[in-house]
């Protein structure tokens, strides 16, 4: 692939006439009455099959994934996603099956959903679950609706949700949807929450705590049973955003720490497939008290037989969506568990802390670190002190990182750290994948020094270099432009 | 631990090079007390084989029809095979949101085009790199109407699907918006009794099309009659879109809905694909991701998220939406679809299905036990019915011929007793139709 030369649009690739034949043809309108029908044809492409793929396959070179190298994206855990579980996902008998079949033809999917629900319990350490939640950020909606829930049915839905300022903006921005005010506590020094402050704050006006742990810089909040004790005192609850969840488990249970609610990420800690973006999967597990809450139907079991269960429909929030759920996410995620087993659960979390602190300790030198706390899964550097000293940037740093085939950190979050990589290699990358990062990283750093023009122009290998965002974003184009006139 | 491990000898150096002895010396800021001490037992570890095998045998528990007569918004097409083949490419798959564009163009280059198919459908100007589905890209139209006017009421007809109106409610339970129904009137929208509303404080006038009965909405009265409240068109089979007069055309500002026909197996229910298409003075309320063109600095077309100040990432508590995640893989399934397909066979799949429909109401009209409701008014695809019939003796030939039957009404409305949603699809053959009319007629009372 030239990679001066664009890849066409595929409208652009488009002529009269050309197209494959996947459906027989019908032109058949005398059904419905004209005033009904549309006035002009909508323009889509018209291009034949073989050219259709070529472009998509073109396309598709474009990217960086996960099977292509290291995607050390932090807070997203970007592991590598099992085969089987993709061979599984495509199996006909999943993809046929329709959701509104009757309970009795479809025992064998209840089961696996019944049996995932258990499974993240008991890896949570909850009472209840829905794996109704399309995605984190819909989890943690679910989540703050049945705070509200719970704390209505007791007189009082309280005005208030905590989150510390190191929290992802989904929190704050959950919070809002659900009609709560947001309070942002500021983290301590050593960039956990600070009792003090938790305490000024925390009072009967606060209908949760939102947290993850470990948190965003990768730091365990160990005064945890602390912070619930204060949460809960003045009877708010703890809720868990299950990010940050590939850190602990086989070590500690959320719900064996205070917590009320928590969310998974089964796109992150479970393996399943980003997909440039989603479908994920965010299930929702909740201690006995939230049950009565829960989105209706959940699935439950009677030891023979699996059935959806309406029985809290008068309690329960509603519906988060239609149907029940992402099925063929959760199908995934299911798989990976058996696979693993407990102890390859424990294995996972291990290696992905090991690899963390590894990776951390053989590039930290060049960074400042904005707590000398130890990390877990991910761990933040701070490039301020390059930029002083040569005038390069995160931005540059992470642009030049991808000329060598590998992914950027996350950069400029979480917002408390000034220029800001957040890193999170992941159990699924080699020490060597893990050397060769370090090895890059010192190498940018030696540019920055001695050639710093060059980084503030990086990527040089890209099939693209630092797009204009701010154009972008003035002047929008969001659709493509001059489609070719279909000819009847 | 079946997918990664490290050898033990990678294990030790690593450790000792962190000048640790053991690798649970790497929790040690975990207190002591709340440490796991009893595992909980699950499941596994299993081989890859034993894995499958399981699944194999769990397989066996789940019955897939032959043919299926059931939609209700989640519908049965014939999807090519290289949907499949380009979805199933890892550099697409195994990729996440693009947040450096550089090696991401190929992912943004699609959802642009996406977009742009959407937008076409639609023909409104502006529409979104994906949501979850229907039901919550609804409910999320709703709040983009109420930040958009700050109106304090919803207007919805009793014709959306009743899983969108519950999330709906689910939603907008803790916003002091108000929801008001609709309800219907001989199987469409009352447009008296909408005119009757006094719409100086309605944000939005929610009507699905087709509705949820199958029937046609005449959507230009209805805008008529929605004063300056926002309309906002659902989809419900948004093969509908190739045939029907566009949302846009009808006077809709926000069209919402699931392109799940659009290229997604039935998948039990998910994953779909929500989406949301929108004029433009919405654009900077339409909730998650959005691509846009630009230029590199070396003057090369490239593409970009755009407008990201919208969201929750910069904006936090004041984003208009939470959305992070969305369902990018699935509009990659949509664009790669719709680029197979082109104009004239999306045309062709939808009226088929229209035709298959009409040809099985007419099969169906000729019994005695089978009344239709409002038979005069158009349809599109799906159409409902009241059957006289015994429900054991129907289920029971249905599954002899492996057919999924239409789906039983009183599944959202007890009220519904022995009425029955109809649906076909380009899917349906003669000899499908035949049988569950032959299925109807045995079973009659």
């Amino acid at each position: 692939m030239n990679p001066n030369v664009n890849e066409k649009l595929i409208f652009e690739m488009s002529k009269k006439g050309r197209s494959g034949s996947f459906i027989p043809e019908c032109t058949d309108t005398s059904c419905i009455p004209s005033e009904y029908l549309r006035d002009k044809p909508p323009k889509l492409p018209s291009v034949p099959e073989n050219e259709v793929v070529r472009h998509f396959v073109r396309l598709s070179m474009l990217n960086h994934g996960v099977d292509k190298g290291t995607y050390p994206l932090g807070s997203c855990t970007m592991k590598y996603n099992p085969k089987v579980n993709e061979k599984a996902a495509r199996f006909k008998a999943f993809s046929n099956l329709h959701p509104y079949q009757d309970e009795d033809s479809v025992q064998g999917i209840l089961k696996i959903l019944y049996e995932l629900g258990e499974d993240l319990q008991a890896i949570s350490g909850m009472d209840g679950i829905t794996l109704q939640p399309a995605a984190g950020a819909h989890g943690e909606l679910t989540g703050i609706l049945m705070c509200r829930a719970f704390h209505t049915s007791n007189g009082n839905p309280r005005v208030k949700i905590l989150v510390p300022d190191s929290s992802h903006g989904t929190n704050p921005a959950t919070a809002a949807m659900c009609g709560y005010k947001v309070q942002t506590l500021k983290s301590n020094n050593s960039g956990t929450i600070d009792i003090d402050t938790l305490n000024k704050n925390m009072d009967e006006d606060v209908a949760a705590l939102m947290i993850t742990n470990p948190n965003t810089l990768g730091i365990f909040e160990n005064e945890i049973s602390d912070i619930s004790e204060i949460v809960h005192r003045k009877g708010g609850l703890l809720y868990y955003d299950g990010a940050n969840m590939n850190a602990i488990m086989g070590y500690m249970r959320p719900g064996d720490t205070g917590f009320d609610m928590v969310h998974f990420n089964l796109h992150k800690t479970f393996s399943t497939p980003h997909g440039t973006g989603g479908p994920g999967a965010g299930p929702v597990a909740v201690k006995k008290h939230i049950i009565p809450f829960l989105p209706y139907p959940t699935v439950n079991s009677t030891g023979d037989r699996y059935f959806f269960d309406y029985s809290n429909r008068q309690t329960s929030i509603g519906k988060m969506r239609a149907f029940y759920g992402n099925f063929l996410v959760l199908l995934r995620a299911y798989l990976y568990i058996r696979a693993n087993g407990y102890s390859g659960l424990k294995r996972t979390s291990e290696l992905a802390v090991l690899n963390a602190n590894y990776l951390k300790k053989k590039i930290s030198h060049n960074f400042t670190a904005p707590s000398s706390r130890d990390t877990f899964h991910e761990f933040v550097l701070s490039a301020q002190n390059i930029k002083k000293e040569t005038g390069v940037n995160t931005l540059d740093i992470s642009k030049r990182i991808l000329d060598f085939g590998i992914h950027a950190p996350t950069i400029y979050f979480p917002l408390i750290v000034k220029e800001a990589l957040m890193v999170e290699p992941t159990e699924t990358e080699t020490k060597e994948n893990l050397d060769f990062y370090a090895e890059i990283m010192e190498k940018i750093i030696a540019e920055a020094r001695s050639n710093p023009e060059e980084l503030h122009k990086a990527p040089h290998k890209t099939p693209v270099s630092r797009p204009d965002e701010v154009r972008a974003n003035r002047r929008p184009i969001l659709k493509a432009l001059s489609l070719p006139e279909k000819e009847d | 631990m079946p997918y990664f491990d490290h050898s033990d000898n990678d294990v030790k150096e690593m450790l000792k090079y962190l000048g640790k002895n053991k690798v649970e010396e790497l929790f040690f800021s975990i207190p002591q007390e709340l440490v796991i001490k009893t595992p909980p037992i699950i499941t596994g570890p299993l081989s890859e084989q034993e894995l499958l095998s399981s699944i194999e045998d769990t397989l066996e528990d789940a019955t897939t029809y032959k043919e299926i007569f059931r939609g209700a918004g989640a519908y049965r097409h014939f999807i090519p095979a290289a949907v499949d083949e380009i979805s199933s490419r890892q550099e697409y798959y195994t990729a996440y949101t693009p947040y450096q564009p550089e090696v991401s163009q190929g992912s943004l280059q699609t959802m642009f085009e996406y977009q742009t198919m959407m937008s076409e459908l639609t023909g409104l100007p502006v529409a979104n790199a994906s949501m979850y589905d229907g039901a919550s890209a609804t409910a999320e139209a709703a709040l983009m109407a109420w930040h958009f006017n700050r109106r304090n009421k919803v207007i919805i007809s009793g014709g959306v699907h009743p899983e969108y109106l519950t999330v709906l409610n689910t939603y907008l339970k803790n916003t002091g918006i108000k929801i008001e129904m609709l309800p219907l009137k001989e199987g469409t929208v009352d447009l008296q009794k909408l005119s009757a509303i006094d719409m100086s404080d309605v944000s939005s006038v929610i009507i699905q099309n087709p509705n949820f009965l199958g029937f046609l909405e005449k959507m230009k009265d209805i805008k008529k009659q929605s004063g300056n409240a926002v309309l906002i068109y659902v989809t419900n089979e948004t093969h509908s879109l190739a045939v029907l007069q566009t949302p846009a055309e009808a006077g809709a500002s926000i069209c919402c809905g699931d392109a799940q026909s659009f290229g997604q197996p039935l998948a039990f229910g998910g994953p779909y694909l929500g989406f949301i298409t929108c004029s433009e003075e919405f654009l900077h309320l339409l909730p998650g991701r959005i691509i846009g063109a630009t230029y590199d600095h070396h003057g090369k077309r490239a593409f970009v998220m755009a407008l990201a100040a919208r969201e929750q990432h910069i904006r936090r508590e004041r984003a208009t939406s939470n959305i992070c995640s969305n369902h990018a893989m699935s509009a990659v399934r949509a664009a790669v679809y719709l680029s197979l397909l082109g104009t004239d066979g999306l045309k062709s799949a939808a009226l088929l299905s229209v035709k298959r429909a009409h040809e099985l109401k007419e099969a169906l009209s000729t019994l005695k036990n089978v009344e239709f409701i409002e038979k005069d008014k158009p349809f599109f695809n799906e159409f409902s019915a009241k059957l006289k019939i015994n429900d054991r003796v129907f289920s029971e030939s249905l599954q002899k011929h492996s057919i999924l039957g239409p789906l039983e009404l009183s599944r959202f409305n007890s009220s519904f007793k022995n009425y029955y949603l109809f649906t076909a699809t380009e899917m349906n053959g003669r000899a499908g139709t035949e049988l569950l009319v032959e299925a109807v007629k045995e079973a009659s009372l």
